[in-house]
């Protein structure tokens, strides 16, 4: 170290120091020279400090980070096949390239031979964020259809020998990307401009689905022969979205990209981009990167020179320089493309395009000599392109030299998430209300877009269990909005805690049950211990007096008294009948972050951050001498049943057990690789389970100290568990606002409680061993209480059902009811989703009897005619017929809603109306191709009993007027696919003026029954639609297909806004045997019930005895009926008639009349998940035949 | 844009602000108090972030002071007493990422740890924690020598505040948290090359 000047002289070095820096480059030496005088030590000190002072980068200039621990290598081979190569129904070929967090492989989908890009993400790096980004990329991608897009075929999990992988299955593409083709065959200006207009039309088609790709360039664009040999080529754009971190919990944003990535991104990007507001981000970012692609295609060139600039340079020239004159570069870019270029690279976002397709449209106007929207219009320019048009414009291509690539071909994953998505489309409804032009027509579209986009955003984020991504959605939506089904559906499944305690504002840290389950104890960061009645959920006091936040909490055995200790180091003793404070502990050293009575009750332990568990007297907060330990870091502390040991969980990733009396721990378990955060003995003190931050429970067999099982959650790591009073369940809390519940023997997961939107700090077990309450550190300061029974929401029940319209909805009681396979009359009760024999009512004929229900009657005409009607609720039978006396073949049934009338359709297309309350004929349609026409496929009568709707195995749909007895065909629209084929099903709105029926192909038409016109195609749907059900307010058709997925219409403007079966093809998950059926059911479907399908799918059917009777019936069997009540949606489904089970999924029933913006309030919920029971119901022992 | 729950999540909040108060007219066991408040704060957000997004992500410090801050003071107070809690922050990010850094040097003399990836963007870019036990002692001999040099530092560094708002916290003119900085820096940058020759 040189030799340093007296401090006292200092202050002259600095002000020396300052006056040289502030001078110009060659004029310091001579202030340096002038202000140092003779003083040689002065001024090496001074320059030695100037050179520092100029040297670029020093440790103060880059900031600092906070950095989690630093990623390991997983051991995935990046060159390299994996150790399995066929999985999940793929088969691995070659490694295509490999990113950050994944790897892509060519692969060949066995079921189809269709080659694949499988994109595999890396279980090793995974966090859970990303992998949620993952899944809602899956889901929002597989939104997207057009030609110019990769198209995504399939998400799931495999195991590729690394443990289960999430994976996307995407269309394989082979072509060059967007330069080397322009380059290679040598594409003309206007075939370069073509291509450019191609790749916006793509963009666009993604933005209208609420997908904003936030990284186009030319290496995330391929280009693959165009159809017809189009020489231009069909340009495919990859990899939509750059990572971005979601909004979490925790409200951060940060961009979490690397440098290397930057560097190939950079040039692409908007002002507004590397401005860094990576939330202040919308389609013109995209319109922007798009001008910058069209300068590039067309000039060779970027728009702005970056040559040896640095990252905060390149950043600096793109928010203040103009870009370059295209027509500098290409000469044949003058006039036209260049004001769309330039239009297009506007620094201020508002002067730009304001889409995609905005600026495809006046690519293609340029194109066609058409005036352009990118220029002044003026005479002279309008006249111009007059006399261009009329000419033919050579193609002369000059040799254009293609700038090599910066970046790399594979990049990496990319966060679609749901927070994009609604952003763009809150950005779109601001831009929309800024517009002047269409003004109403624009702001409604694009409020229509937001409502889609958060809809579609809430539902991805629940099947990702992110009940605090869901409620943000919901929230983003306009309050008259909010009173839709779907709404309402995604708001209770978003939240189903059946009680709210609500802390003022204050992250809860503890909770606990009295013994007696009668109150409820919390403690919290406002420093108080609250207590609360758990049976209306009300405060009943706040017990003041910690200086800090209170860490933990404890009930005495008894009930009668309170111990909490705080981050004020203090332990302290309440009485519970008065809130006094008794007693004070003193002594720890630090924050004291669990609390822990003994099972006798004389004692209370503590663990603290000072490094050591302590013991106290629980009658004079004495400090014992039973057990004084040292485990660093410790985190909380729990108590075994006999009161004979404490296990301790602590930071640093280990557990110590410690038998009362010894000062020597009894045990150290190792086993978790991060900090153990809780731990709880189950009620028999056989077991120890403890959780933590590497997202595992490990569950520890007391005898030996031996590791008896692990639960992989997942997802955030476990912060709090609690073990059910009958120890068969454990329910888990986590960092990212989960509570799950597990089943404590093997691990099982039973479900996930939503709702929560923070970190579950505490969980707790009502001696009930149903109810749970739950605290959140989330500062909302919301205490949820569950019930782990109750569920009136959405869950799977196996149902043995006869036939798909022997089953109906009770308006009075809201049960459903129907007949199954035995003949026995069957009812659900919608709030447990309970199924009861009610009595047996088919007489021994199976399926040669029709069947129709409104819910308060069950008709059952058999295929001689003989016909019963009898009341749903007791089976009592009200009516009885003989058989038709000429023997005609009944094909299908139909009973109106009031019950009065029923439609009996035959094998030669005519439909016969029986008058129910008078036992006579009313009526008869008469077939529509003469008596050998198709048979009738499905009837139905409207509201007001005037129609009957027909539908035929073979031609259209007919209308049966009864008032004027003709019978009309309706007509479907040109291009409707399918429905010329047969008409699956029927339904008429509530207030009848609709009729709605579908097609093979999954296409639904809707038609004004007034003026017999069609007015609506719903399309877009992957299977054949099989069932179809009016919401009572007549604006959402609900269609179920067969494939088990139930999907919602909004009929204004034919938008699907809700998907709830969803057709995800999770179910062709490769594990899918006997043994992990019911995980594979809990992770590949959803909340909806996919069970029969798996069932299916895993190939166990049985055999059916019964002869089939009509071989016209669709092999899948569903129905889907309305409430007319509630308003709920019921459907159900057998798969194939010769499955001996089926399932139904009911949905949440609301009650319109106190319907109100928040039905949360009002209404028990649970939300059902895909419970072990559930799953257990619907594969109801089968004889194994298979 | 700012997230709504952020803003409307206030646990703790008036604690906070009555000590900010407390501190502003003068209290110095309430700035005292204020520091593991903080700390508290910052150490649970980036934990609960990192729990969250895993171990790939890295933050700015700037994000979780001003994360802390929207979360315990709120956006509608007034800014008289923002200063504690700013000086607040920065002590505690310093400490947090110190100790951070500390465990990780363990890590790295340890050699309890797998092979890390060298194309590993947030090691790259972020200051070895070498360079942040060496900053960190060579700021203490700063803040020995010119206190209030120290608290720009600290402030600009540690909690990500700009000039202007170092300004503002510590109640100086722009010109002087300028001059103080530059000077500052290029003295700490000296201090560290120098050690760098001390040691081999």
């Amino acid at each position: 170290m040189t030799e340093r000047p007296p401090e006292s002289t200092s202050a002259r070095i600095e002000d020396i120091f300052l006056a040289v820096a502030a001078a110009d480059g060659a004029d310091r030496d001579r202030r340096l020279d002038e202000l140092c005088g003779g003083d040689d030590a002065l001024r090496a000190e001074v320059r030695s400090l100037l050179a520092h002072h100029e040297r670029a980068e020093g440790v103060l200039d880059r900031p600092p980070l906070v950095v989690g621990a630093p990623f390991a290598s997983d051991g995935v081979s990046e060159a390299t096949l994996p150790p399995i190569t066929v999985a999940a129904g793929y088969r691995l070929r070659a490694v295509l390239g490999t990113g950050g967090m994944g790897v892509v492989y060519l692969a060949t989908q066995l079921s189809t031979r269709r080659t694949v890009a499988l994109k595999v993400i890396r279980p090793g790096t995974a966090s859970e964020a990303i992998a949620r980004r993952f899944e809602h990329e899956a889901l929002l991608l597989a939104k997207l259809s057009h030609p110019g897009i990769a198209q995504v075929f399939e998400a799931g999990e495999a195991d590729f020998g690394f443990g289960r992988q999430r994976f996307i299955a995407m269309e394989y593409l082979d072509g060059p990307t967007l330069c080397d083709h322009v380059d290679a065959r040598g594409l003309d200006v206007a075939g370069r401009l073509e291509l450019v207009a191609r790749v916006a039309d793509a963009t666009h088609h993604a933005h209208q689905r609420g997908v904003i790709h936030r990284d186009l360039k030319p290496a995330n664009i391929l280009v693959v022969a165009g159809r017809d040999g189009d020489a231009i080529g069909q340009p495919k754009i990859l990899d939509f979205g750059v990572a971005r971190v979601e909004r979490g919990a925790v409200g951060l944003t940060s961009m979490g990209t690397s440098v290397g990535q930057l560097v190939g991104t950079l040039p692409y990007m908007s002002p507004e981009q590397v401005l860094g507001d990576s939330d202040d981000v919308d389609v013109r970012s995209d319109v922007y990167a798009l001008g910058v692609l069209c300068f590039r295609v067309i000039a060779g060139e970027l728009p702005h020179r970056f040559e040896g600039a640095s990252i905060a340079e390149i950043a600096r020239i793109i928010r203040d320089e103009p870009p370059r004159r295209i027509s500098t570069l290409q000469p044949l870019a003058a006039g036209d493309i260049e004001a769309i270029v330039n239009r297009a690279l506007e620094k201020d976002r508002e002067r730009r395009y304001q889409s995609a397709g905005d600026l495809a449209a006046d690519i293609r106007r340029s194109l066609a000599h058409e005036p352009i929207e990118a220029h002044p219009a003026t005479t002279f320019y309008y006249l111009r392109k007059f006399v261009r048009r009329n000419r033919r414009v050579a193609a002369l291509a000059a040799a254009l030299v293609v700038v090599a690539l910066v970046g790399t071909a594979v990049s990496i994953w990319f966060g679609i998430d749901a927070t994009i998505a609604r952003g763009h489309a809150e950005m779109a409804l601001d831009r929309a209300e800024r517009r002047t032009r269409d003004a109403t027509e624009s702001a409604a579209q694009a409020r229509a877009q937001a409502y889609l986009a958060s809809m579609a955003a809430a539902s991805a984020a629940l099947s990702a269990f992110d009940a605090g991504a869901a409620a943000r959605a919901l929230e983003s939506v306009d309050l008259e909005r909010r009173g839709s089904w779907e709404w309402r559906h995604l708001a209770l499944a978003a939240d189903t805690a059946t009680k709210k305690l609500r802390a003022p504002m204050s992250a809860v840290y503890d909770v606990e049950f009295s013994p007696d389950g009668r109150f409820i104890v919390s403690g919290s960061f406002d420093r108080t211990v609250r207590l609360w009645d758990s049976a209306d959920g009300a405060l009943r006091a706040t017990l003041e007096g910690h200086e800090r936040p209170v860490w933990g909490i404890a009930v005495s055995p008894d009930g009668t008294h309170v111990a909490s200790g705080s981050a004020d180091r203090t332990v302290r003793l309440w009485r519970v009948a008065d809130g006094t404070e008794l007693k004070r502990g003193v002594g720890h050293e630090g924050a004291i972050t669990g609390v822990v009575w003994s099972p006798d009750g004389r004692l209370i332990a503590t663990s603290s951050e000072d490094g050591t568990v302590r013991c106290w007297d629980s009658e004079t907060l004495e400090e014992r001498t039973d057990l004084r330990a040292r485990v660093p870091r410790a985190r909380s502390v729990c108590w075994s049943p006999d009161g004979s040991t404490l296990a301790v969980a602590a930071d640093d990733a280990r557990v110590t057990v410690f038998r009362l009396g010894e000062a020597a721990p009894l045990a150290t378990l190792d086993g978790h690789t991060k900090g153990v955060l809780a731990g709880a003995f189950d009620p028999t003190g056989a077991t120890l389970a403890t959780g933590g931050l590497d997202r595992t429970c490990i569950l520890w067999d007391t005898a030996t100290w031996s590791r008896r099982g692990r639960i992989e959650v997942g997802v955030g790591g476990v912060r709090s568990l609690a073990f059910s009073p009958d120890g068969a369940s454990l329910a888990l809390g986590t960092l990212d606002g989960q509570l799950r519940l597990h089943a404590a023997t093997d691990g099982a997961a039973l479900g996930v409680l939503l709702g929560s939107t923070g970190t579950v700090s505490s969980v707790a077990w009502h001696p009930n061993g149903v109810d749970l309450v739950s605290a959140s550190s989330d500062r909302l300061g919301v205490m949820r209480t569950w019930n782990v029974r109750a569920s009136d929401r959405a869950q799977a029940v196996g149902v043995n059902l006869l036939s798909s319209a022997a089953l109906g909805f009770d308006p009075a009681d809201g049960r459903v009811r129907f007949i199954d396979r035995d003949g026995m009359l069957d009812e659900i009760d919608g709030a447990t989703g309970e199924t009861r024999a009610v009595r047996p009512v088919a007489r021994d004929r199976g399926d040669a009897a029709r069947w129709a229900c409104n819910g308060e009657r069950f008709l059952e005409v058999a295929d001689d005619g003989a016909m019963r009607l009898f009341d749903a609720s007791d089976a009592t039978e009200r009516r009885w017929r003989d058989a038709w006396p000429d023997g005609a073949v009944t094909t299908h049934l139909a009973i109106s809603d009031d019950g009065r009338i029923a439609g009996i359709g035959f094998a030669d297309g005519s439909v016969v109306i029986e008058d129910l309350q008078r036992g006579e004929r009313a009526g008869r349609a008469a077939p529509a191709e003469g008596p050998d026409g198709p048979g009738v496929e499905t009837c139905v009568f409207s509201p007001d009993r005037r129609y009957l709707a027909i539908g035929s195995a073979r031609g259209a749909v007919r209308l049966f007027d009864r008032m004027s007895g003709e019978v009309v065909p309706l007509r479907t629209p040109a291009s409707t696919p399918g429905m010329e084929e047969r008409a699956d099903a029927l339904a008429f709105s509530p207030d009848g003026s609709t009729l709605a029926a579908s097609g093979r192909e999954g296409t639904v038409v809707l038609w004004d029954v007034p003026s017999r016109r069609a007015t609506l195609t719903l399309s877009g749907e992957q299977a054949n639609i099989t069932a179809l059900a009016f919401t009572p307010d007549g604006s959402r058709l609900a269609t179920g297909n067969t494939l088990g997925g139930i999907v919602l219409w909004d009929l204004e403007t034919g938008a699907s806004v809700l998907s709830m079966a969803s057709r995800r093809t999770s179910c062709a998950g490769s594990s899918f045997d006997r043994e992990t059926r019911r995980c594979s059911c809990f992770k590949a479907t959803d909340r909806y019930g996919c069970c029969g399908r798996c069932r299916g799918r895993s190939g166990r059917r049985t055999h059916c005895p019964r002869r089939r009777r009509r071989p016209h019936t669709p092999p899948n069997d569903r129905s889907a009926a309305t409430d007319p009540g509630a308003g709920i949606t019921y459907s159900t489904a057998s798969v194939g008639r010769n499955a001996e089970f089926g399932f139904c999924a009911l949905s949440k029933r609301f009650d319109v009349a106190a319907a109100d913006s928040s039905p949360r309030r009002n209404q028990p919920k649970f939300e059902a998940p895909p419970s072990s029971h559930a799953c257990t119901s619907a594969t109801r022992p089968a004889p194994d035949h298979a | 844009m700012v997230d709504a729950d952020a803003n409307s999540r206030g646990g703790g909040r008036s604690d906070v602000t009555r000590l900010l108060d407390a501190a502003g007219a003068g209290d110095a066991r309430a700035s005292a108090e204020l520091l593991p408040l903080v700390y508290e704060e910052l150490q649970a957000l980036a934990r609960s972030f990192m729990a969250k997004e895993g171990a790939a992500h890295t933050l700015q410090p700037t994000a979780l002071v001003h994360e802390a801050y929207l979360r315990l003071v709120g956006d509608g107070s007034t800014w008289d007493n923002r200063g504690h809690f700013f000086v607040a922050a920065a002590t505690a990010m310093r400490r947090i990422l110190i100790d951070r850094a500390r465990q990780r040097h363990r890590l790295k003399r340890g050699g309890n740890r797998r092979r890390v990836e060298l194309a590993d963007a947030a090691l790259a870019t972020e200051p070895e924690s070498e360079d942040l036990l060496a900053l960190e002692q060579a700021l203490a001999r700063l803040e020995a020598k010119d206190p209030r040099k120290g608290q720009v530092v600290m402030l600009r560094y540690f909690a990500g505040l700009s000039n202007e708002e170092t300004a503002t916290v510590l109640g100086v003119s722009l010109a002087t948290v300028k001059n103080d900085w530059a000077f500052a820096r290029a003295w700490l940058h000296r201090e560290l090359s120098a050690d760098d020759g001390d040691g081999a």
